[in-house]
């Protein structure tokens, strides 16, 4: 529409910090330390400009190196993603870490991208607004790269279910993510609800999303042609969010609450919905060389990360930018983080074509200035120079910090303290009360049916969702011609990460690349958000250290990539942190989406099986943590060559259509998958437990809950027993028939449907139903 | 320019919550007003949940809650009569939905 | 036979609406909200969605352009049209159907497998099925509350003009239960619901049968093409 300001020399700004200026005031007193950076960070910005920087330079580093931006005390530790990897596994990798999103390719000329970030701090501020935004600013991360957004999925942790603040956060982030979500048009395919008291005062929010692109479709954040036009478009800019970045994820709470409170961006969904069709119009008419969106940092970030991918520079003109305010000073536009906002790099010849499209879609533009042939980011403010900066130097060669890393002692004690150890009851030869426990770890709230959640998302649009919650992973159909799809699982269990954070890596990469491996797809590809508490403090950064490594290995291991991810530190409140939550996202592709595997049983008669082998291990268990308020031990081992062998077994068993259903083992150990499997579409069972506990030589309370790896419940008809049977054999993996589907309920009651565990219990369906549906609307309905 | 930067952020605060220092541009600009509520016999399902929290809260002198909008059409000039007739008929058509609303109120302010 | 497709910006369900269509065995065309131009299609459909993000009432700005208003009239000329959820408010608000759509009871956005009952089989739309026969559409939103005064709702119902009630669960708090209209005439359609996304077996609701297997909203496509054979 527009393409002048209206603030044409309506409100020039008196006291301009210009470059001129800051040339001959080199002693002025800047507020570095209150943008949050350290005086070695000031005198470096001094030693590169040769000056002191202006007032908007300083903006400009600031935000750019806060630690949101810069990963400055993670990126030592992160390389190893990149570096811990095999020319096999970037076989697929079009594009790596880094960019806005990984993006593999999955065949047949299509490639996906996709991606899972974090947006913590704002939603314990404004939980409506900070997950709204969160998902938002992800999906334009998928867009950014040329790809239409197909889903979302998001990550919530939230404090204990019976603290009144709980409530207030719980609604406003669902609330937000349906509204953003689905006003968007992107069905939701999946995701967790963890609630843990170590997170009252620092929910997670973290948001997925993926998109599908052809290969030749691939854009890049990059601007490398001199006399090409910088052109700032979608939503105007205001005072959203400003400093957002620096200060807000950069800072802990103080116990007493939030200290720096305003820094909230607000969304719009509808125009970001606008700005993606208007978008993916712009990529195919191939007016855009390169593009950006803008999330934290704004134009900053959009400005120098342009510029420095592209190896050129750029001149902008910084007045031309459309407010919603006309009194924003230009430091404020340079901070501002108002969302639904791109930056695309046109060359001159296309800038026809581009108006038309941006026109057709009544999107709002302003053609800030060019790219030129230095490397130089030059940013005037009516006609005085007030950036005068090396792009690199903003965006990517920030500071490295080395934090103290210091090993935490009381994780011995904590180690020490086991199940075993600590004597913890078993009711093992009472089967009321098994059976009673049974109840309780299948309807906690961890545990329980999370559809007064997931009923708020649409997951129908797109006409592509071929599994969604409370299946094993989402998975969307790509190519409507041959069927292709992909699957993501996210898994992360902070429990475990508190144990070892370095198993706790491997684990949840283990549960993702299970729950994806167990719907029929092959794993291929891996994202990650990392979820810590404060890296000024030395635990935490070992915690970090070792998650990170236990991820890379992990990745090494099973020989798929992490294609990108974010790190969110400062989750903590005082002194006391999060449990180490790596949130880990798996993606696999599937060559026809018609050959996914259901997570429950539909037939009656039917062999279970159970896949793996159970230890005692119950150390960190859901059991554990919910009839004795225990957290103890190690972690289960982890057996990733174990995982992998697993998941080609299931590869195998699908393509020959041996499996009717297939439900991966772990929080809540069997008797969460039994109850799962049999409440998916009311279809009992009648299961036995004396051969595993012969066989793996492990009692009643551990066959039941232990969460040892490497497991799937699988369902297979008569007719296929011998071949899948023959299949685990001739690949050496254990497996044991323990149990018969039965019959399934009729009508609203289930009548008829029973899950009946030998030396248990008979539960009636609808009971078990009624108890795992009740507890979520009870506590927030 | 040190309290400049920091009063920035701050300045930024109190927008964002919407505690205006109103611009002499705000003051200025006539407006006529259009306020809207919904049909007195009809379901208000906002106005109820709003309800029931304020007595949640312990607002019990509080007996309803009915919500509507409040539309500020802005002008160059003090509005005519000519101008609140037009206003009338663009609430009546457009502004409203006369099947589940009423307009209760059109006046001119600044 | 072609069929057009309305997109508005905000709209959503437009690319599966035209899936809908294409499965039933008709040619898409895309219209365009700012085009007043038909392009001599057969049919037209009104999809799911936030057009211009709900802002003022939901589907009232849609109301307003340039399409809507041809299709009114075309409709008021017997063209069949059918709204589907923020279609179904466009054509409220265009006063094609009458009462209005609000935000449901519950002041959530809801999404579910909904039983509905298909209470009229003589409009463009519905021929195919079976008076009162059942069936299973998702449905998704939070403003689907239908209301209308008294003697709007008595002479509805006196007429037959509810074409389809939610069974088992009302899940917006509509009156009576109603979850879609028909016009006098029978070709205008409106409905909540979207049957758009039951067409294609493997991506529609769970049924007795098999996950994601049902295909009930199949037959709005087919009734219209039946229709327009038959006319």
């Amino acid at each position: 529409m527009k393409t002048e300001s209206m603030s044409t020399s309506n409100n020039p700004v008196t006291n301009l910090d210009t470059v001129a200026v800051a040339a001959t005031t080199p002693d002025k007193h800047q507020p570095w330390k209150e943008l949050g950076l350290k005086e070695d960070e000031y005198n470096r910005i001094k030693e590169i400009l040769g000056r002191r920087p202006t007032s908007s330079e300083l903006a400009m580093y600031s935000v750019m190196w806060s630690e949101h931006c810069s990963y400055k005390s993670s990126k030592i530790y992160l390389r190893q993603f990149g570096e811990k990897v095999t020319d096999e596994m970037k076989k697929h990798l079009m594009v790596g870490m880094g960019e806005n999103a990984g993006v593999v390719d999955i065949g047949e000329g299509w490639a996906v991208t996709f991606k899972v970030e974090s947006h913590n701090h704002p939603s314990y501020i404004e939980p409506f607004q900070g997950a709204a935004t969160g998902v938002g600013g992800i999906v334009r991360d998928i867009l950014t790269m040329g790809a239409r957004p197909i889903a979302v999925m998001d990550q919530l942790r939230f404090g204990a279910v019976d603290n009144p603040d709980t409530a207030r956060v719980v609604h406003g982030v669902v609330s937000g993510i349906s509204f953003y979500g689905n006003c968007l048009g992107l069905p939701n395919i999946g995701g967790e609800t963890v609630f843990d008291k170590v997170y009252q005062g620092n929910p997670l929010v973290n948001a997925l999303s993926v998109g599908a692109l052809r290969h030749e479709d691939l854009k890049l954040a990059k601007a490398s042609n001199p006399g090409d036009l910088v052109i700032l478009f979608g939503a105007r800019t205001g005072a959203d969010g400003i400093g957002g970045v620096s200060v807000l994820a950069s800072e802990t709470f103080d116990s007493t609450g939030p200290t720096k409170r305003p820094a909230v961006q607000v969304g719009d969904p509808f125009a970001e919905k606008v700005l993606i069709e208007c978008c993916l119009e712009l990529y195919h008419a191939g007016v855009v060389a390169g593009i950006q969106d803008l999330g934290g940092a704004g134009i900053s970030c959009a400005t120098s990360e342009l510029a420095s991918n592209g190896g050129a520079g750029m001149r902008v003109d910084l007045e031309k930018v459309l407010k919603r305010d006309e009194s924003l000073t230009p430091e404020e536009i340079l901070m501002s983080e108002s969302q639904e906002r791109m930056m695309g790099i046109v060359p001159k010849k296309h800038l026809k074509d581009f108006v038309a499209l941006v026109d057709k879609w009544e999107v709002e533009y302003s053609i800030l200035g060019e790219v030129i042939n230095e490397d130089r980011l030059y940013i005037n403010w009516h006609g005085e120079e007030i950036v005068n900066v090396p792009p690199r130097t903003v965006a990517h060669d920030g500071p490295v910090y080395h934090r103290p890393v210091e090993y935490p002692t009381w994780i011995d004690g904590l180690n020490a303290n086991s199940v075993v150890a600590a004597g913890l009851a078993r009711a093992n030869d009472n089967a009321t009360e098994i059976a009673t426990q049974l109840l309780q770890v299948v309807t906690s709230p961890n545990q329980a049916d999370k559809s007064w959640i997931t009923d708020q998302y649409d997951h129908y649009v797109g006409g592509n969702t071929a599994l969604a919650q409370p299946d094993d992973s989402g998975m969307v159909r790509v190519s409507e011609d041959s069927g292709l799809g992909v699957a993501i699982a996210t898994d992360a269990n902070g429990r475990y990460g508190q144990l070892d954070p370095y198993a706790g890596a491997k684990l949840a990469l283990a549960e993702a690349y299970r729950n994806v491996a167990a719907s029929g797809a092959n794993p291929m590809a891996v994202t990650n958000c990392l979820n810590f508490g404060s890296p000024e403090n030395p635990e935490v950064m070992w915690q970090f250290q070792q998650a990170t490594a236990g991820l890379a290995d992990g990745c090494l291991e099973l020989g798929i990539p992490v294609t990108g991810g974010n790190v969110s530190f400062y989750n903590q409140t005082g002194d006391v942190a999060i449990h180490p939550t790596p949130v880990v996202g798996v993606l696999g592709v599937i060559d026809d989406v018609a050959r996914r595997i259901p997570s429950g049983w539909q037939d009656e008669g039917h062999n279970i099986y159970l896949v793996g082998t159970t230890r005692d291990e119950l150390d960190g268990s859901v059991w554990s943590e919910i009839i004795h308020d225990h957290l103890g031990g190690k972690p289960p081992v982890v057996d990733l060559a174990g995982e992998k062998a697993l998941a080609e077994l299931l590869q195998g068993a699908s393509l020959q259509g041996l499996l009717a259903s297939a439900h991966d083992l772990s929080e809540g150990g069997l008797a969460q998958a039994v109850v799962e499997s049999s409440l998916r579409f009311g279809v009992g069972a009648r299961i036995w437990l004396g051969e595993i506990m012969e066989r793996d030589g492990v009692d009643l309370t551990a066959a039941l809950f232990s969460e040892s790896t490497g497991r799937v419940l699988v369902s297979v008809g008569r007719e296929d027993d011998v071949k899948f049977v023959g299949l685990c054999e001739a690949r050496g993996i254990p497996v044991l028939r323990i149990g018969v589907t039965d019959v399934k309920g009729q009508g609203a009651n289930l009548d008829g449907a029973v899950l009946a565990i030998k030396d248990v219990a008979d539960f009636a369906l609808a009971d078990l139903r009624d108890g795992w549906k009740a507890t979520i609307p009870e506590l927030f309905g | 320019m040190t309290a400049k930067l920091v009063v920035s952020a701050n300045v930024a605060w109190a927008r964002h919550f919407a505690i205006f220092r109103p611009t002499n541009r705000e003051h200025s600009v006539p407006k006529i007003i259009v306020e809207v509520m919904p049909k007195a016999d009809l379901l208000d399902p906002q106005g109820k949940a709003v309800a029931n929290a304020l007595h949640r809260q312990g607002n019990d002198k509080i007996k309803n809650v009915r919500m509507g909008k409040r539309i500020e059409l802005h002008v160059d000039n003090t509005p005519t009569e000519a101008d609140l007739a037009q206003a009338a008929k663009i609430a009546e058509s457009f502004l409203s939905n006369g099947v589940i609303e009423d307009v209760v109120n059109i006046h001119v302010e600044g | 036979m072609k069929i057009g497709v309305v997109t508005f910006p905000g709209t959503l369900d437009d690319r599966d609406a035209g899936r809908a269509v294409r499965l039933a065995g008709a040619e898409v065309v895309p219209l365009w909200h700012a085009d007043a131009n038909l392009h001599k299609v057969d049919a037209v459909v009104l999809p799911g969605g936030f057009s211009y993000g709900d802002y003022l009432r939901c589907g009232a700005i849609a109301a307003q352009a340039p399409v809507t208003q041809a299709i009114v009239k075309a409709a008021n000329g017997g063209l069949p049209v059918l709204g589907i959820c923020n279609g179904f408010q466009v054509l409220v608000e265009s006063h094609l159907l009458p009462g209005g759509l609000i935000r449901n009871e519950h002041q959530h956005f809801i999404c579910r497998d909904q039983k509905l009952r298909v209470e009229n089989v003589d409009t463009a739309w519905t021929n195919q099925f079976e008076l009162n026969q059942e069936i299973t559409i998702p449905l998704k939103n939070g403003e689907g509350g239908y209301i209308a005064d008294a003697e709007t709702l008595k002479r509805l119902e006196g007429e037959g003009l509810v074409a389809f009630r939610y069974l088992d669960v009302n899940p917006n708090g509509s009156m009576n239960d109603i979850a879609g209209l028909r016009n006098e005439r029978g070709n205008v359609v409106g409905l909540m619901p979207h049957p758009e996304h039951a067409v294609e077996p493997g991506f529609g609701p769970d049924s007795a049968g098999a996950m994601r297997s049902g295909i009930d909203g199949l037959k709005f496509f087919e009734s219209v093409i039946k229709a327009a054979l038959n006319v």
